[in-house]
């Protein structure tokens, strides 16, 4: 539920950020192809300038970063917020991610599982939160693109109240959106 | 406001001194351990002239007998007797002394005596005298008489007369006169919520769209703090009870942890300005102007004795989490958990005498208790399930925490002597982190 609404969010600030709406920008997209297939970029055609196109790609590509910044999640053993060899590996990929489309910028989410006490895993989940921010930092990334935040233990990425479910929710999540 | 309405009748009765003064019964709630005694609340009779109890409209005296027995029931020392253990049939015979049938009581090994005298009041319920007697020595502990002008004070009038009761017996009579504030799930919300120390009067005080945890009272139990989480940020939330308005703010840094109010009334929280979570005292416009503990690692969830001169928090400097104490005075800090590897959410008791937290044993949580004086630590309660976020009562003698013991989390009532744990019903829906404060 909250996942949805942070994406229709981040689609409606992409929709706003673009030139046009995303009505105009789906019902345009065939014109778009036929004028990117004459391919002499000189100006209308099709209803769309060179410009809008290439407007339109980079906003495909930076659809695509989100998608792909938000897919990958990185996981804690329990009461550490130590990033894992395999959550560098992760956030490295993330982080040219980031390079490649500048106009992004990141809220990372520090996640609990259920067998700590809430207010002790609100500061875990800061502490993970702000290891993952440190690692990007260090990365290259710019710090005014990114942001923390802890849920501690309130938003469980799996229900149940065993090892394999508690390994899921100790995690970081990711939140891209262009502004 | 009920307060206001009810006609307190003027001391027509004997309001008699604490038993403990004339020596004769006396339940040392603070001591080692504590004696238990048999309670019965005699079904209500109609005052001498007055005509039929059925005159009283509505269910008044049964409710009022009922609302009375449930109370002491939250009450450890007691024993509630019930009409089918008075030899002879509950029926008293009288509501005074001179015509009580004691000797049947006696008999039952019933303790102290509840009798409640009914009159008609014209445009109201009626007018009730309640009177506490102990059986052996006939004497009367506590007489009061109250004018019930509708059937919603019944609740209170049951409340006021059981605080007066465990006053004479104990010399403190506050949990009757205290409220809990905690927080209840809502589908994918949490909102705060407080009710009376026996679930009675639950109001909702938060309706926000996203996550409300860690309520705390002001020591004089008009404000309170929490933390609120929303989409992109944590706030501080502050609610006031005398004009119920709620002020939201966001303050220095990403993460905002574990509110709690100091002696002068000022907000302590763990904020993340500075790398990570450290504990900073707000002023009354909610800036930050004193840093109470600050370390590499994490320190959060403070608690304030009455005198303002300790402060308990929760760090895990030493690599696991852990409770410290520190004197505000000497600047003094000292770990004070000293068993097990994962110790949390501290409340030290309104003296400053005594910490309870929660202490994980095989990946469950427990209450522990530390008896600062002597250092001596023990556990308090034994599951099943888990225990978490005790909170004292103003009287010292409680403690509720939310604890799994019987599903999903609810909260429950137990003591500094680790009674066997009360259910406080606070409704349908998840119920956690109770802060207790003055009514």
């Amino acid at each position: 539920m909250k996942k949805l609404g942070v994406f229709g969010l981040i689609v409606l600030v992409f929709c706003l950020a673009m030139a046009g709406g995303c009505s105009k920008k789906v019902s345009s997209t065939p014109a778009g192809a036929t004028a990117a297939g004459a391919g002499d970029g000189s100006g209308a055609q099709g209803g769309l300038t060179a410009e809008q196109l290439e407007a339109q790609r980079l906003a495909e590509i930076q659809r695509q970063a989100i998608e792909k910044i938000g897919a990958d999640k990185i996981y804690f053993a329990f009461d550490s917020n130590e990033l894992t060899q395999e959550s560098r590996q992760v956030l490295t990929e993330k982080a040219e991610l980031l390079k490649a489309n500048p106009a992004l910028s990141l809220l990372v989410e520090g996640h609990c599982d259920e067998r700590g006490t809430n207010e002790y895993n609100l500061a875990l989940g800061e502490r993970r939160a702000r290891a993952t921010y440190e690692f990007l930092v260090l990365l290259g990334i710019d710090a005014s693109k990114l942001q923390i935040i802890s849920y501690g233990e309130e938003y469980p990425a799996v229900q149940g109240s065993n090892e394999e479910a508690w390994a899921k929710n100790r995690r970081a999540e990711f939140k891209a959106s262009a502004n | 406001m009920i307060r206001k309405i009810l006609l307190l009748l003027a001391f027509m009765l004997t309001t008699a001194a604490p038993v403990s003064a004339a020596g004769v019964l006396n339940i040392d709630i603070y001591g080692p351990g504590q004696s238990r005694v048999n309670l019965f609340v005699a079904e209500a009779l109609a005052k001498d002239g007055a005509g039929p109890l059925g005159a009283i409209p509505g269910n008044a005296p049964a409710e009022l007998q009922q609302r009375i027995h449930a109370n002491c029931a939250f009450l450890p020392f007691f024993n509630m007797l019930t009409g089918k253990d008075i030899v002879g049939g509950p029926n008293p015979g009288g509501y005074v002394a001179q015509s009580i049938d004691f000797n049947k009581f006696q008999l039952s090994r019933n303790d102290v005596l509840v009798t409640a005298a009914w009159a008609p009041r014209p445009g109201g319920v009626g007018e009730v005298e309640l009177r506490a007697y102990e059986v052996y020595t006939k004497r009367l502990i506590v007489g009061k008489g109250y004018g019930v002008a509708s059937s919603q004070q019944i609740p209170e009038v049951a409340a006021r007369f059981c605080a007066d009761l465990m006053e004479a017996l104990t010399g403190q009579g506050d949990f009757f006169r205290s409220n809990i504030a905690f927080v209840k799930k809502e589908g994918q919300r949490k909102q705060i919520y407080m009710a009376t120390a026996q679930g009675l009067n639950l109001q909702k005080i938060t309706n926000l769209d996203g996550i409300a945890v860690s309520p705390a009272w002001s020591h004089d139990g008009q404000k309170l703090a929490f933390v609120f989480l929303d989409k992109r940020y944590h706030n501080l939330g502050i609610w006031d009870r005398q004009t119920r308005t709620l002020q939201k703010k966001r303050l220095p840094g990403n993460t905002l942890i574990a509110p709690s109010f100091t002696k002068s009334g000022n907000v302590a929280i763990s904020l993340d300005m500075r790398g990570n979570p450290d504990i900073y005292e707000l002023n009354s416009e909610l800036k930050v102007v004193r840093t109470l503990e600050e370390n590499w690692g994490i320190d959060i969830s403070p608690d304030f004795d009455r005198s303002g001169e300790k402060m308990v928090f929760v760090s895990n400097r030493l690599g696991n989490p852990h409770v410290f104490l520190k004197n505000l005075v000497t600047g003094e800090t000292k770990r004070i958990s000293l068993t097990g590897k994962y110790n949390t959410g501290p409340s030290i008791s309104p003296d400053g005498t005594q910490v309870v937290f929660a202490q994980m044993v095989n990946g469950k949580h427990k209450l522990f208790l530390v008896d600062l004086p002597s250092g001596r630590e023990r556990q308090l309660t034994f599951g099943p399930g888990s225990d978490e976020d005790p909170t004292w009562s103003p009287d010292g003698y409680f403690i509720a925490f939310a604890s799994s013991r019987s599903g999903p989390s609810q909260i429950y009532l137990t003591t500094k002597h680790g009674d066997e744990p009360i259910l406080i019903p606070t409704g349908p829906g998840e119920a956690s982190s109770p802060a207790w404060g003055k009514l």
